[in-house]
């Protein structure tokens, strides 16, 4: 059965790309234990002349320097995805994540943190799961097995 | 300082290429990068992610002509299904993938 995708057009309309992105913030504030601010973005998607890269790789970057954890969200656009590898009803095609390091510029010295990053296509169902794997691994240390557990454990 | 570095991981791997240079780092250098990580891989690695190399070859070209300031990290890969086994394009300090003299 095919699932709804919010924001389906973010990749072609600038105006959906930024509701969508204006979506992120939303969602998230609540579950984050800082409130999102220009503080707390690990990064930017923008050039160096600070033009907007509209291609969802990051779509939101979070980064909480007294956990030592970062968030890095992916928006995985299906107009990029040929017919015959659409997947709807497989979860693992719709949402993957994983634990990786990131080296950030802190105090004008490098500084390795912990970063969650969710590659996912936006349905209501991924959007879900996302929200469970972020509270959780923001308040405990998870391994990616745990991880999948999670993305593989059924709805409530 | 100018730095990054391109990551092939997942799947148990965790090959790079990486750069740090004074210098400016343009766009075929970081196609370079990409060639020699590349060529790191064996068969069956890059079969997995001969994809996600080309994604971030186009990514790196698309750039602007300025190219893309630290922190930046972006990951590609093949199968939708196993987005782990992928390709992790991450500046870490400068700016990279200006534009070569002859297309400033």
């Amino acid at each position: 059965m095919e699932q709804k995708i919010l924001f389906k057009n973010f990749n072609t309309d600038k105006r959906v790309y930024n509701l969508n992105e204006g979506y992120w913030k939303r969602k998230l504030n609540s579950k984050l234990t800082q409130k999102f601010s220009s503080e707390n973005i690990l990064f930017k998607n923008y050039d160096h002349l600070g033009s907007k890269i509209y291609d969802a790789n990051p779509i939101f970057t979070y980064l909480d320097l007294n956990k030592r954890k970062a968030i890095r969200i992916i928006q995985d656009d299906i107009s990029e995805i040929k017919t015959e590898d659409l997947e709807f009803n497989n979860i693992n095609f719709l949402i993957s994540a994983w634990l990786d390091k990131i080296t950030i510029l802190n105090k004008n010295e490098d500084d390795e943190i912990d970063e969650l990053v969710i590659a996912l296509i936006l349905t209501s169902e991924t959007v879900e799961k996302t929200m469970m794997i972020i509270t959780k691994w923001l308040n405990t240390e998870l391994t990616e097995d745990e991880i999948d557990e999670l993305i593989n454990s059924r709805s409530t | 300082m100018n730095r990054g570095r391109i990551q092939a991981q997942g799947g148990g791997i965790e090959k790079s290429s990486a750069w740090t240079t004074n210098n400016v780092f343009t766009k075929s250098m970081g196609i370079e990068r990409v060639n020699d990580l590349d060529s790191q891989l064996s068969v069956a690695e890059r079969n997995l992610r001969d994809v996600a190399l080309d994604k971030s070859r186009q990514r790196i070209n698309s750039c602007g002509p300025n190219g893309i300031p630290a922190t930046m990290k972006k990951s590609f890969y093949n199968d939708y299904k196993n987005k782990k086994i992928r390709i992790d394009v991450e500046v870490r300090g400068g700016v990279a993938f200006i534009n070569d003299p002859e297309n400033a």
